[in-house]
């Protein structure tokens, strides 16, 4: 007896590299958020840095199992990422420059900025898994970018 | 590996000659923005950071609002083919708006903040700016982690010649439920807002 198939809906499993990737975001805000509670007076980095490492372990975690898949749709994962990229670059670059102009202690932008370069590598990451986890095809060159990203 | 749910079909093929998702004509008001924004930051001008920061968050607000409650229960009582038109042509004019917004809002009120001394209120005060950090953080996690993803993904796929309409409805769904939550979010940066602009 054949019955009616279900049309794809996506990849609906837990995927490792969107939990990573939202607990390492997870960590760098409140490593930002702990230094912005505390600006501008002195900030103790006991803290931001432990969220820091966390982050970091989090987001090398995540790149290890995306450079692990097989049969992903990598045109159109770097076809989106670029252009987060470019967004969250923008972003971080005018992050950095205000806290410079505020005259942010040194140790303290240098925590600032390496957090907000790993949200930066984040958010690429993230949206552009995401997003081409649903493409779904049976030889590489069936992974092909829609024309226009 | 990942496993897909689902009987495998013969996959679509890319298609050619779509346009671009992210409207590139509209990135020159994004830099002129951008620039202004720059520009203020550097004067140290309190204007201009007042109406940079009150006018790009009332407009996130705004429309972040008027988006949940408003036309996404419209939307969804439309007939499908005006529901794709709209959505083709409502969301690649929100990935270039609401970052925008977000990082203009975001910029300039930390500076006013800055500017008008109450990053140095002590506590229990300064509890109020945590709380607004709190409140964009978890919008952020929102946006990068669900929303995004899901707009970007059915904007491609409305692109190709034959769409999923299983994938787009249930990735549509997610701004359901999540409409709730950044609806809470929004009115709570409303309420906190009103609180230290009344020191």
């Amino acid at each position: 007896m054949v019955g009616t198939p279900e049309p794809y809906s996506g990849d609906t499993t837990r995927s490792p590299i969107v939990a990573c990737t939202i607990g390492s975001i997870v960590c760098s805000f409140l490593a930002i958020g702990i230094i912005a509670a505390y600006l501008p007076q002195a900030v103790p980095l006991v803290w931001p840095l432990a969220f820091l490492a966390a982050s970091g372990v989090l987001l090398a975690t995540a790149i290890v199992c995306l450079l692990r898949l097989r049969q992903f749709a990598w045109p159109l994962f770097f076809a989106v990422a670029r252009w987060i990229l470019v967004l969250t670059a923008v972003f971080v670059v005018l992050s950095v420059y205000v806290f410079t102009v505020d005259g942010t202690n040194g140790v303290t932008l240098t925590v600032l900025a390496i957090v907000l370069v790993l949200t930066a590598l984040n958010v690429p990451i993230l949206v552009g898994f995401s997003v081409a986890r649903h493409e779904r095809g049976t030889t590489p060159s069936d992974y092909g970018v829609p024309t226009g990203v | 590996m990942d496993v897909h749910i689902g009987v495998a079909a013969a996959p679509r093929p890319a298609v050619a000659g779509a346009k671009s998702i992210i409207p590139l004509k509209g990135l020159w008001i994004v830099g002129v923005v951008l620039a202004g924004l720059v520009v203020t930051i550097a004067g140290n001008w309190l204007w201009a950071l007042n109406f940079f920061h009150v006018a790009a968050g009332s407009l996130w607000t705004s429309i972040d609002l008027f988006m949940g409650f408003v036309l996404g229960p419209l939307l969804r009582r439309l007939e499908v083919p005006a529901r794709l038109a709209l959505t083709r042509r409502l969301m690649p004019q929100l990935l270039l708006i609401m970052p925008t917004l977000v990082l203009v809002t975001l910029t300039s009120g930390w500076q006013l903040a800055r500017y008008l001394g109450y990053l140095t209120i002590p506590y229990p005060q300064h509890w109020w700016l945590v709380a607004s950090f709190l409140v964009v953080g978890v919008m952020a996690i929102i946006a990068y982690g669900i929303l995004e993803p899901a707009n970007i993904t059915v904007l491609l796929e409305l692109h190709k010649p034959t769409p999923n309409g299983a994938l787009i409805g249930r990735l549509m769904r997610r701004f359901t439920y999540t409409a709730g939550i950044t609806g809470c979010m929004q009115v709570a940066t409303l309420i906190i807002m009103s609180r230290i602009a009344t020191w």
